[in-house]
């Protein structure tokens, strides 16, 4: 309950939140035990666009369960994240491999999304020291401007701006950094709808800024939370699985 | 001009045991340029030959993958690719073309546990490229090629290749790449068999085009058009070349094998090589034979001197040296070339085996092969026997100068 009345006082109150309060009110937005969703991945290389689709199961901040459904090339390949480790299940050659190394800086199927982007948002608290710059309007609407900046300069990003919407709390814009000071990614969060009653995003385009001309856009189609969740979902058996 | 041979020919025999000296210098350096020549040529001709076969006499590309061929940018393929083959095809100089796909891929044996950190290039090509340019530069060391009976991704190693991963024909291997647009590929595949030809061939590995295709994504294309001349020769190549450039148009590189990074810089190094040997072995012989002229000629002062006085012109002082001379270069080069023969035969079809350690030390740079053998051609045949004539000219030219040039009153002076 007194959750309930922290998002009301940051969205609606005319006090100055601290960077955590807002990251917490962010996570209680998001927050659900279990979801479930459709998404479609846009990847537009700047040459040409490629669409995936594939059905996601999360659990907690923790785990993830991916399985690509479209298109035919790319239908049964599956990826696994369970904490701070993941694997990629290969259909046509019949093999789970673990993603680390430098494949953890690879777009995943080709896109401006990599696997280590997926990897790392859960721990920001530790890795970042975070403070609030001020109230600034994106888009007519009112968003908290948080600069973050690398406790440790060997993170991907040393540097994170992130607008988060007044209301919604939501990072609707981030911009990624390199340690020189070089914008290296941005993320922008849109079509913001009303789903179980928390505020969701369902669309994100992440643009590498390195490649030109390239952007990825993720569309959810349908997304449900607090599903009932298969136990043999995050574990290899179901990689393995072929469905 | 008879009088002047039978001159040349008499002074030759005068000192034989000198004439004999210069005789075995010239023939040394003949039989020499012949044999280096051989070897050097064998040696070239055959990294040439089998990289051209390899990697086509011609290739076709697209602009966009020649100015980033580095990077291996997938996406610059042709796709569909049949009508620019077909277009090629109908080139008359043509005699045949096939389009190819190169990838870097890892690859690793299917029962391992982890990615491996073993790196091929992988080719896929069609059967006619296989069965025309590629099988009979490659010696099977194991197992077969590809066979329409088996299921599934067929690859053929090469022998370092299956070396490093350990692995026998008949295995599992998963190839793991990135497609056209970097999406993760892959593929399990059975190993056909094991091949080994020269360095090259031992670091790739070969795949049929459909498998090739897939792992890249170009799902009725290629990358590279290889195209096969009729008029195989350096000048044909480029003859061939011309046609296609004219046929294609913009879009496209055309590059006969000579002008591909590798030869531009290496060929003309090749070939200066070759010049500065032919030079070295011209300076020595030439030494010996002005050496031998000026000794003659100090001898024969007075003979001269009594030639000129009854009429004999400068020019004719001057020939009867020069044909002294040629008359020893040409027939210590006619003898060096019998005598080099048998060794540069011997080159031909024995070869110098160097082993497999070096063909590994060489790596995928060049197209080395374990064991080297020499190329005998009339052209080498040639360069030595014109080694003996320059070199006859050039050492004989100063003491013939020198020769015509002493007054008359002055050599018969000397003769007292």
């Amino acid at each position: 309950m007194w959750f309930l009345v922290f998002l009301f006082q940051v969205a609606f109150g005319g006090e100055v939140p601290t960077a955590a309060e807002l990251l917490a009110a962010m996570d209680a937005n998001l927050q659900s035990s279990s979801q479930e969703s459709v998404t479609k991945m846009v990847v537009n290389d700047g040459r040409r666009t490629r669409e995936y689709r594939m059905s996601v199961v999360a659990r907690g901040r923790e785990d993830a369960a991916v399985a690509y459904l479209e298109p035919a090339r790319d239908s049964g390949t599956k990826m696994l994240k369970v904490g701070e480790q993941m694997w990629i299940y290969l259909p046509r050659s019949e093999r789970v491999q673990k993603i680390s190394g430098h494949m953890m800086r690879q777009g995943m199927m080709g896109s401006d999304l990599s696997y280590e982007d997926m990897m790392t948002t859960e721990d920001f608290d530790e890795r970042y020291e975070a403070s609030v710059v001020g109230q600034v309007e994106l888009a007519g609407r009112k968003h908290w401007l948080l600069d973050a900046n690398a406790k440790d300069s060997s993170v991907t990003y040393p540097r994170r701006k992130m607008w988060i919407d007044a209301e919604y709390l939501i990072p609707t814009k981030q911009e990624l950094y390199a340690v020189s000071g070089m914008l290296l990614k941005t993320w922008s969060m849109a079509d913001i709808r009303e789903i179980d009653g928390k505020n969701v995003p369902m669309k994100m385009v992440i643009v590498d800024e390195l490649k030109e001309g390239s952007s990825t856009t993720m569309v959810t189609e349908s997304l449900k939370f607090d599903v009932p969740l298969e136990g043999e979902v995050f574990s290899r058996r179901w990689l393995e699985r072929r469905e | 001009m008879n009088h002047i041979l039978q001159l040349a020919a008499r002074n030759a025999r005068r000192n034989l045991r000198r004439t004999l000296l210069t005789l075995s210098t010239v023939m040394v350096g003949a039989a020499f340029t012949l044999i280096t020549l051989t070897f050097l040529r064998g040696v070239y001709g055959g990294m040439t030959a089998d990289w051209a076969e390899a990697f086509g006499p011609v290739r076709i590309v697209t602009s966009e993958y020649a100015k980033k061929e580095v990077l291996q940018p997938l996406y610059a393929n042709m796709d569909p690719i049949d009508e620019v083959l077909n277009q090629v095809r109908a080139v008359p100089e043509v005699q045949d073309a096939s389009g190819v796909i190169r990838q870097g891929v890892i690859v690793t044996p299917a029962e391992a546990e982890e990615l491996g950190d073993v790196g091929t290039l992988l080719l896929g090509g069609d059967e006619a490229f296989f069965t025309s340019h590629l099988k009979p530069g490659a010696d099977l060391i194991e197992g077969g090629w590809f066979s329409p009976e088996e299921a599934g991704d067929q690859i053929v190693l090469g022998r370092r290749v299956a070396q490093q991963l350990g692995v026998s024909a008949s295995d599992e291997v998963v190839l793991m790449g990135a497609d056209q647009d970097g999406s993760l590929a892959e593929t399990r595949a059975r190993v056909m068999g094991i091949v080994s030809g020269n360095s090259l061939l031992d670091a790739q590995s070969f795949v049929p085009l459909e498998t090739a295709r897939y792992m890249a994504n170009i799902p009725d294309g290629g990358l590279e058009i290889l195209v096969y001349p009729v008029d195989g020769s350096r000048s044909g190549v480029v003859a061939t070349a011309d046609a296609l450039r004219k046929t294609l148009g913009d879009g496209y590189v055309i590059e006969p094998w000579m002008e591909r990074s590798l030869w531009k810089t290496n060929l003309p190094i090749m070939d200066a090589i070759e010049w500065v040997l032919a030079a070295i072995v011209v300076f020595l012989m030439a030494l010996a034979i002005f050496n031998t002229m000026t000794m003659s000629v100090l001898e024969r002062t007075g003979e001269i001197g009594v030639l000129r006085a009854m009429g004999q012109k400068k020019g004719e002082t001057i020939l009867v040296f020069l044909t002294e001379s040629l008359l020893i270069g040409l027939t210590g080069a006619l003898i060096g070339v019998l005598v080099g023969l048998p060794f540069a035969y011997w080159l031909a079809t024995q070869g110098v085996t160097f082993g497999q350690d070096v063909v590994d030390e060489v790596g995928d740079s060049l197209p080395m092969t374990a064991t080297v053998y020499g190329n005998i051609s009339l052209d080498a045949v040639l360069i030595a026997l014109s080694c003996g004539v320059a070199t006859a000219l050039i050492g004989a030219l100063l003491p013939a100068l020198r020769a015509s040039s002493i007054p008359p009153y002055e050599a018969m002076r000397s003769r007292r």
